[in-house]
């Protein structure tokens, strides 16, 4: 059983990363491990998008039929990665590879100690609470169960008698596909689908900035989000608010990719296709791809104008509109309205937007979290970011500036999103939601240190 | 290779090196302090074993009805009483999946799940009569035919 469910795990990861490594076209050995960190988190959320359809059309009995069908299509796409390589000098011109001096053993220990350590925390967790944590047997958890217990009922996921019974199905998608597979609903599916986001998330910001700028800057990137202990403990508890945090991520690394790599077509639907999937993964995704859409607009009109901008567009559509048609799809015949927007007329959001005594109380929760994002008993992630960015300083390239436009607007975009959500909920709400807001943080913080990582100065630029 | 830092580089790298370092070590005390205190079985599980009777004679699926005796505070969703009767009733779902479950004696049956031992007993609902009791504090009613 647990060879079959690794199995299964394991044809979702090589079926994203052939495809990844296919659209990127990019080679090395970094690219490769970007590509590998890519394909994880595209390879679950793909497949899960496909079993969804598939049970939806055909029925959750015939699911040989799509395992099947993955193997043919992953057997076709490596025998189309073979081709590709022997043709690789007339691929479109890939990022140019910058000096890198090799890693010392000091960053190797380092590396490996974290690594280590972490481990064992996500570890005690997980065996601690190997049904996840509260919203994962809450929501995501029940809902793979009845997809895969319902048999013919399985929509019965989506009685509206259940919180959140709207939410999108990634990870219950991802979860009941390898319970298919496997033939049974053991805890290991959800556990080891929560650990291939959470560190796919981790090597995916290590990755890409190794890729971009070094490899020393990717290892101090990898090490401060292996030193956020909530990053850890949510994804142990198979929170979905790691993988939209990995989505989140992955468009912004591959929209910072598109922009060193001139007008590479692949980087952009593939981040179409991220930002989908965000979007398939938490219905707070829709407005991460809403701040997406708009952040690179005004982005790309401001340093290239509004033609290059259309050109993008289409490209970035080519990967959003797959997975945002089976959205709609869910979204209209399946998920009943949502429960925090049912019952919220205008008449009841409007005085709640216009009281500044709840603006000032979100803004004490976002104030607290922040100062505990990461915080180790001395001192939080976030001051000490902002501490090392000015002891070392900043280097922005000049083809970075888009994509930094970009970040900063999807950032901000998202937050100010989050903190009207926040004031507009009704009461009971808002102090359930105030629980939420380190998880909120936690969407945008891989991509935040990411992004600190690329505009600070390298260990080598001033050596 | 000889490296030559900047002292504003030195410092950065020591800034994050004690960050990581402090961060690891709080990160093994907490996985320790998990291990010593993890059940076996888990809650969640215990309380799908608790349940295991009565999951075998409720229909393949549908609606059944759920009633407890944790007061569900409805003045103050946020307080600790309501949270805990609200865990216990999400708990019983995920374990009764793919039964629906709704809070309050709806429909023709009815899980009782009450603390076992309770005082005063296991009372049906108005309109019910208790079909089996599985022990435990865990109980099935039947709507009394009119």
């Amino acid at each position: 059983m647990i060879a079959i469910l690794a199995a299964a795990l394991l044809l979702a990861v090589a079926l994203g990363t052939v495809t990844t490594r296919l659209i990127m076209r990019d080679t090395g050995p970094r690219a490769l491990a970007l590509a590998v960190a890519l394909g994880a988190g595209f390879g679950l959320g793909i497949t899960a998008c496909v079993f969804f359809v598939w049970i939806a059309l055909i029925g959750p009995r015939a699911s040989v039929w799509l395992l099947a069908a993955e193997v043919f299509v992953l057997a076709g796409l490596v025998l189309t990665w073979r081709q590709t390589r022997v043709v690789r000098e007339i691929q479109p011109a890939s990022l140019a590879c910058v000096e890198r001096p090799p890693l010392g053993w000091g960053w190797r220990l380092a590396l490996a100690a974290s690594v280590a350590a972490s481990a064992v925390l996500f570890l005690a967790r997980m065996v601690s609470a190997p049904h996840g944590g509260w919203d994962a047997w809450m929501t995501w958890n029940r809902a793979a169960r009845f997809i895969f217990r319902g048999d013919s009922h399985w929509s019965d996921a989506f009685s509206p008698i259940f919180r959140h019974p709207d939410y999108p199905l990634l990870v219950p998608g991802a979860v009941a596909r390898a319970w298919a597979y496997a033939g049974t609903d053991s805890v290991l599916a959800p556990a080891a689908v929560a650990a291939i986001f959470t560190c796919a998330t981790i090597a995916l910001a290590g990755a890409a900035l190794a890729r971009l700028r070094s490899d020393r800057q990717g290892l101090l990137a990898l090490l401060l989000l292996l030193a956020t202990p909530s990053l850890l403990t949510y994804g142990a508890s198979q929170y979905a608010d790691i993988p939209l945090a990995f989505f989140v991520l992955a468009a912004i690394v591959l929209l910072c990719l598109h922009d060193r790599v001139q007008e590479h077509r692949g980087t952009m639907i593939l981040a179409g296709g991220a930002a989908a999937l965000a979007a398939w993964t938490k219905n707070e995704g829709m407005l991460i791809l809403a701040a997406i859409v708009v952040a690179r607009g005004v982005a790309v009109c401001i340093h290239h104008g509004w033609r290059r901008y259309v050109r993008e567009l289409r490209w970035f559509t080519i990967g959003l509109v797959p997975v945002l048609v089976v959205l709609a799809y869910f979204k209209l015949h399946f998920a009943p309205v949502n429960d925090l927007v049912a019952g919220q007329g205008l008449a009841e959001t409007l005085p709640r937007l216009m009281e500044a005594g709840r603006y000032v109380a979100v803004a004490k929760v976002f104030k607290l979290e922040v100062s505990q994002l990461g915080y180790n008993g001395l001192l939080g992630a976030v001051p000490l970011l902002v501490g090392y960015l000015l002891c070392v300083g900043v280097r922005v390239d000049p083809t970075d500036r888009p994509a930094l436009v970009t970040v900063a607007g999807v950032l901000a975009l998202t937050l100010a999103g989050y903190v009207i959500v926040l004031v507009a909920a009704p009461a009971d709400f808002l102090r359930l939601l105030n629980r939420s807001v380190d998880r909120l943080l936690l969407h945008v913080w891989p991509a935040t240190v990411f992004t600190c990582f690329l505009v600070a100065r390298a260990p080598e630029d001033i050596e | 290779m000889s490296t030559r830092r900047s002292p504003r580089m030195r410092v950065g790298l020591l800034l994050i090196g004690l960050f990581v370092g402090l961060a690891e070590l709080q990160a093994l005390r907490t996985a320790y302090a998990t291990y010593r205190t993890i059940e076996r079985p888990d809650e969640v599980s215990r309380h799908e074993a608790r349940l295991q009777a009565v999951k075998q004679v409720l229909p393949r699926h549908g609606l059944v009805g759920y009633v407890s005796d944790e007061p569900a505070d409805s003045s103050d969703p946020a307080s600790a009483a309501a949270r805990q009767s609200f865990k216990r009733y999400l708990l019983t779902q995920y374990a009764l999946v793919p039964i629906v479950l709704s809070r309050g004696p709806d429909g023709d049956l009815v899980v009782g799940d009450f603390t076992p031992s309770a005082p005063g007993g296991v009372a049906a609902p108005p309109g019910f009569v208790m079909v089996q009791d599985f022990g435990g504090g865990v109980v099935l009613f039947r709507r009394h035919p009119r």
